[in-house]
């Protein structure tokens, strides 16, 4: 009996061993803090990531309200990407602390922070709020917007992944390669068409340009904001009028929340106006970080207009 | 057979004028050559020689040049190396100083463990309040806090608030959490807090979407409901747009804590002269709290929130305990006052909404709570106790225009709690203007009809709030 029982029960074990061998990994659940390092990780992570950006992209960073829905996706999340140099100081926190989970923690495996390699630019010198009410310490938190720094996030995020699934190196590596040759192209394309505008001037409406200035040989004459984090004055608009004035700015660029203010200043600088995102968007569907560089491009190029010809 | 001779005369034929004509050629190409020791001579042998030498001298140039790529790149990775290993030993060394290492956790903590933050609220009052209370018609310093806040290790923090106004400093609170309790989202704090009890009642007044904790809120817990002890939290998802979060707690001191304008408890601190709702505990008898809420994600920014909280005082003894010690200096009226094992319940359910447009901050915030109070009142020794059910709530909505202004308006009414057939009613427009994030203005009118002491009047309050260095709240859940 003893005998006739050992062949089905072997048969069985071996059945469930190669069962679960054969199982495919499950996929690492991604959570990053907003788009543009969501569609990063989709390109590099490929079919071994599922991604999820907390924010939409629309959000002023320091302004995140918390969801219960935010907190459940983090909850369930393997790893966590934020672009860090404390953009998401508000939120992100309490947010952890709260959600308590330990893959997540700083210093562990799942917690990435994508700034972690980059170059930073300090533009608010001191550490004190007499330099304004939004200062960042640790350097300008806007890196997104240069898409040199965004390729070292990107090995970052990259290494980050590899750490958390060795198995799949090649596979990462090769869709880093691929995402960083379609950012090349682009580069290219965004190089050339940013030529005739080097030098030109243009006023910003918060801290928030500098990487893609110096990027693409463009000057910020002067910010709406008189200082990081303050609300513009008419006092200081004003004075930003004659600014535009003797430094020939041709384009203000603001955040949609700014809009109007960014036209009627425009108007007085006899300048042009852009609204632009500090950000990719994902309300619906995700618009991809190349897609909206792209558009920044545009924006800037077309805002230049004439003039750089 | 006559085909395959044909075919091999043809190749042969054809093999043999390749050869000629190879040799013709040859004959073509080569000129004469030179006598020996001719100057033609010397020359092709010195360009031979020219050509050898070059050849020498690139295959070495090659071989070098190889060997100087290989020892650039060997330089550079050391020097890779060298700089990644500086960066790491100076973010080791500057974790070690500044707690980096902890990563970002609000403006400023990164950098100091424990944080320190200092929060000052002004405001001026104008009241026409016949029986002024000490606060109308000037300026008050309601308070001067001072926050800090630390990590202790990894899974515990620790949190102390101190008090100061014009008269006194007072430690509000002083705890430590402990996350990881059991369950990875569970924590445990200890020390003295703010009880979780509903949604405003533990949020200090300076953090209020207006000025005053609701008069509901002062009259049945005395505004915060604060307690030494201890409290368990836990949370859990409610599929993938929900969660619910629950507390439960023990405490053997819990009171209320008021620093109020307008209402109730206006122009006094309860620990001058109003009666500790929930008195002193003794270590036999604790008084005990919870709270259960659920929220969910509603639309693309909206949130909807309810919960219910309970606090249960089964034995109030310390008005006993002070009456007695007051006896022999009052004399025998005080102790006709005292109370021994007196019960106290209070219930609340809340219920709220916010949809903030996360462009421009702009959006509204609705809330309203409903409260039952069930206290047992009178002189116990004499058999004179009374049960009294009161029953208040309040409500308000706030509207953001954007990240600065914004406009609410609230309303307050309640049963006396000892005396259900006394009302209080109040209601108030409250215009706030954020500076930036740190420095807030607030403009306040309310009008009060209180019929516990009959009579109504008007208030207009002007707050001026700062924030210094560190300061959050967690989430708002």
């Amino acid at each position: 009996m003893r005998n006739r029982m050992i062949a089905p029960i072997t048969l069985f074990l071996a059945l469930c061993f190669v069962s679960a061998a054969r199982l495919p990994a499950q996929k690492l659940q991604v959570v990053t803090t907003q788009p543009d390092l969501a569609d990063v990780v989709r390109a590099i992570g490929g079919d071994l990531v599922e991604v999820r950006s907390l924010t939409s992209g629309r959000e002023d960073l320091h302004l995140v309200t918390i969801r219960p829905s935010t907190l459940g996706a983090v909850r369930k999340a393997d790893v966590f990407v934020q672009l860090g140099l404390d953009a998401e100081h508000q939120w992100v926190p309490a947010m952890l602390g709260a959600v308590r989970n330990r893959k997540l923690r700083p210093g562990e495996a799942g917690f990435i922070n994508a700034s972690e390699d980059i170059d930073p630019i300090f533009t608010t010198p001191g550490r004190s709020r007499a330099e304004g009410a939004d200062i960042h310490p640790r350097g300008n938190p806007h890196w997104n917007l240069d898409p040199g720094r965004m390729r070292i996030a990107a090995h970052t995020i990259r290494d980050a992944l590899i750490k958390l699934r060795p198995a799949e190196r090649k596979a990462l590596e090769k869709n880093c390669a691929l995402w960083e040759e379609k950012l090349d192209a682009a580069m290219k394309r965004w190089e050339k068409a940013l030529a005739p505008c080097k030098g030109r001037t243009f006023i910003e409406e918060h801290d928030a340009w500098i990487y893609f200035a110096k990027r693409f040989g463009l000057e910020i004459a002067g910010r709406m904001e008189p200082k990081p984090g303050l609300n513009p004055t008419p006092k200081h608009l004003e004075s930003l009028v004659e600014t535009a004035r003797d430094r020939k700015v041709r384009l203000i660029v603001t955040r949609p929340a700014r809009g109007e203010l960014g036209r009627d200043l425009a108007a007085k600088c006899k300048a042009r106006s852009a609204v632009i995102d500090l950000s990719s968007h994902e309300i619906d569907e995700p618009e991809g970080y190349l897609v909206f560089m792209e558009k920044v491009v545009n924006a800037f190029a077309t805002g230049f207009g004439d003039d750089s010809k | 057979m006559h085909t395959k001779e044909s075919r091999t005369r043809a190749l042969a034929a054809l093999g043999l004028f390749t050869v000629l004509a190879a040799s013709a050629a040859r004959a073509q190409d080569q000129s004469p050559t030179p006598p020996k020791g001719s100057v033609e001579e010397l020359r092709r042998q010195f360009a031979h020689e020219l050509a050898d030498l070059r050849a020498d001298y690139e295959n070495r140039l090659q071989t070098m040049e190889g060997e100087i790529g290989r020892l650039r790149a060997e330089r550079d990775d050391a020097s890779a190396q060298g700089v990644s290993d500086a960066i790491d030993r100076i973010r080791s060394e500057l974790d070690d100083r500044v707690g980096l290492g902890l990563s970002q956790t609000t403006v400023f903590d990164n950098l100091f463990n424990p944080a320190f933050g200092v929060v000052s609220d002004l405001i001026l009052v104008a009241s026409g309040q016949d029986d002024s209370f000490s606060h109308a018609n000037r300026f008050v310093l309601r308070s001067v806090e001072v926050n800090i806040a630390g990590n202790i290790d990894p899974d515990t923090e620790y949190y102390a608030v101190l008090h100061a106004d014009e008269d006194e400093i007072e430690l509000e609170e002083a705890y430590l959490i402990r996350r990881d309790f059991f369950r990875e989202t569970a924590s445990l704090k200890a020390g003295r807090f703010n009880v979780d009890f509903g949604r405003v009642s533990p949020v200090h007044e300076h953090d209020l979407p207006f000025i005053d904790k609701p008069g509901v809120l002062q009259e049945y817990l005395g505004g915060s409901l604060r307690g030494t002890g201890l409290e368990y939290h836990d949370w859990f998802s409610l599929g993938d747009s929900g969660l619910l979060r629950f507390s439960a707690g023990i405490t053997n001191s819990p009171d209320g804590d008021a620093h109020v304008i307008v209402g109730p408890l206006a122009g006094e601190h309860h620990h001058e002269e109003e009666e500790e709702l929930f008195g002193e505990r003794g270590i036999d008898s604790f008084a005990f709290h919870g709270r259960v809420t659920a929220q969910w994600d509603v639309g693309l920014n909206g949130v909807f929130q309810i919960g219910a909280s309970v606090a249960w005082a089964p034995e109030v003894r310390s008005h006993l305990e002070d009456a007695h010690d007051h006896e022999e200096e009052k004399g025998a009226e005080d102790a006709e006052e005292a109370q021994s094992d007196l019960q106290k319940l209070v219930v609340g359910f809340d219920l709220g909404y916010r949809s903030i447009d996360p462009t421009d901050a702009s959006g509204f915030t609705f809330l309203a709570e409903f409260l039952i109070n069930a206290e047992e009142f009178g002189a116990e020794e004499e058999g004179k106790t009374d049960f009294e059910t009161a029953f208040g709530f309040y409500a308000y909505v706030d509207y953001a225009f954007n990240r600065e202004w914004a406009l609410g308006v609230s309303v307050d009414w309640f049963e006396h709690r000892l005396d259900a057939d006394r009302d209080w009613f109040d209601v108030g427009v409250f215009g706030t203007w954020k500076l930036n994030e740190f420095n807030r203005l607030r403009l306040e009118v309310r009008y009060v009809d209180d019929g516990i002491a009959d009579e109504s009047y008007w208030a207009a309050m002007l707050q001026w709030t700062v924030l210094i260095g560190s300061h959050g709240h967690g989430i708002d859940w």
